[in-house]
């Protein structure tokens, strides 16, 4: 297994993505492989902050660039193995149909190069619950998932579950906790945070899902995610790497 | 996996250059083969865009060449592969063998600033060319690699299959080509058509028996002859010879 990042959360703390170079440095430091996201502008741009990426130590599991196809296209050249899916509209407003037809229409392009197309769960979002995670993996077989587990949990998913049924459809790993911060939304969803592993109050925990993946010999990219930090991100990042660690026995 | 793919000068020169990388992968893919050696690139944009038409057509690569030594290791970093050719200047035999490895050093330590190997291709009538001069190489360079050319060092009077056995770990890829002495000259064969197919064969065999799985690169370079049937006598000659294990069929 590797280790990275989903860096959204750090930018979001920074500002933005000022230097990968710096970037890649800090979280090597605390012992991560690389970021998800090898992020380009242009095909040069691609090709020499990968070949930085190498010259630091440092891996990536997929890249995204201005355009799909690009992103496609760039991901298949770097010999990486899936992309995003990425089918226009993706609010809890569009038709799961249609959302579908749109994804198998994206995922059959993907395939083409090699590469395959992954279904993010994320809160708010047309793939949100389990249920709707499920119907879409049927309706989408060639499909993969950015399986994020924070997401489905808060959600009212059982991510060991999906990781037992689905492992091989699972492209790549997203791992947060869920912090409930009190109080209701509008719309009726609890308040809530995501946060750094093992410092979650919903009742879930990343561990048994670690312990499943084991379980099922996946082995792929394991990326930390949190989109919100209170502090500086890379004291998160290490606090939930080391839980990984801790669970998984390195 | 072993793959199977071609070195491809033999290529350019019986065409007269490298036209369309497309036409030339399809070429090669109908005869069961999984790619070429090197990816030939004029700029980054231009390795990129190569690269990921290799991969649309399900074919691959093991290395990248671009217009300069710097480039060509960037970008076989950036593309996620293993070895880059060393190429430090003048290689013929009058080049003092201990200015020679001196600079194999340095390129060495170039490429691992970038996670690569490099690998030098042993050639008859290079500064590389008999087996105590490949020992003496990597003994003297122990961070550089072998591109391991089957047929050229039978060429030079050398044992493969020993090379194979003492440095599994420095081989970097393989080349197989046959040859004869014609009045006095080298004449390269299709594979079984010179007088070192038997070699060629039995070094597979002991490649395989130790675990390799890189690549293995047929070179067609007897120019009497259009190098896609050289390269389809040289698989049948491989598969005669019991290599059956060898499943062009299902390599990707």
């Amino acid at each position: 297994m590797k280790f990275g990042v989903a860096d959204y959360g750090m930018n979001v703390w920074y500002g933005g993505l000022y230097d990968i170079e710096e970037r890649l440095l800090d979280l090597k430091k605390l012992g991560f492989n690389g970021t998800e996201r090898l992020e380009a502008v242009s095909p040069s741009d691609a090709l020499y902050k990968a070949a930085l990426y190498r010259k630091l130590g440092m891996d990536f599991s997929t890249c995204r660039g201005p355009s799909v196809q690009v992103t496609t296209e760039w991901t298949a050249a770097l010999d990486k193995k899936y992309v995003w899916l990425n089918p226009g509209q993706n609010d809890r407003v569009v038709d799961f149909k249609e959302f579908c037809r749109r994804c198998n229409t994206m995922s059959k392009s993907c395939a083409r190069w090699g590469v395959t197309a992954s279904i993010h769960n994320h809160m708010h979002q047309r793939v949100e619950n389990q249920k709707e995670l499920e119907d879409f993996l049927k309706a989408c077989p060639d499909t993969g998932i950015v399986f994020d587990t924070g997401h489905l949990s808060m959600a009212g998913g059982n991510p060991v579950e999906i990781v037992k049924k689905y492992h091989k459809r699972i492209s790549v790993m997203h791992l947060k906790d869920v912090f409930l911060t009190g109080g209701t939304r509008p719309d009726g969803i609890k308040e809530y945070r995501f946060c750094e592993l093992g410092g979650g109050n919903n009742g879930f925990s990343n561990t048994k899902v670690i312990e499943m993946l084991l379980k099922v010999g996946w082995d792929g990219w394991i990326h930390i995610e949190h989109d919100v930090h209170l502090r500086d991100p890379l004291k998160d990042l290490a606090v939930s790497l080391k839980f990984v660690k801790n669970v998984i026995g390195k | 996996m072993l793959k199977f793919g071609v070195a491809d000068y033999g290529l350019n020169v019986w065409d007269g250059g490298l036209y369309d990388i497309e036409s030339r992968l399809l070429d090669i893919k109908k005869l069961g083969l999984s790619g070429t050696e090197r990816l030939e690139a004029a700029s980054a944009s231009d390795a990129l865009g190569k690269a990921a038409l290799y991969r649309r057509l399900g074919m691959g690569f093991s290395t990248c060449r671009g217009p300069s030594v710097q480039a060509g290791i960037e970008w076989t970093a950036g593309l996620g592969k293993k070895y880059v050719w060393i190429t430090p200047g003048n290689l013929d035999r009058e080049l003092d063998f201990d200015t020679f490895t001196t600079r194999v050093n340095a390129f060495a330590a170039a490429a691992a600033k970038y996670g690569l190997r490099c690998g030098i291709h042993n050639h008859v009538n290079s500064r590389l060319e008999t087996q105590a001069e490949i020992e003496r190489y990597l003994q003297a360079c122990p961070d550089a690699g072998l591109v391991f050319d089957v047929g050229e060092i039978g060429l030079a009077g050398g044992n493969p299959a020993a090379i194979v056995k003492k440095y599994l770990n420095r081989i970097c890829a393989v080349h197989l080509k046959d040859a004869e002495m014609v009045d006095g000259k080298i004449q390269y064969r299709a594979l079984g058509n010179g007088g070192f197919g038997v070699i060629n064969r039995k070094t597979l065999e002991v490649l395989i028996k130790s675990g390799y799985d890189g690549w293995v690169f047929i070179e067609p370079e007897d120019f009497r002859f259009n190098p896609l049937d050289e390269l389809s006598n040289s698989l049948d000659y491989l598969k005669r010879g019991g290599l059956s294990i060898i499943d062009l069929t299902k390599q990707s």
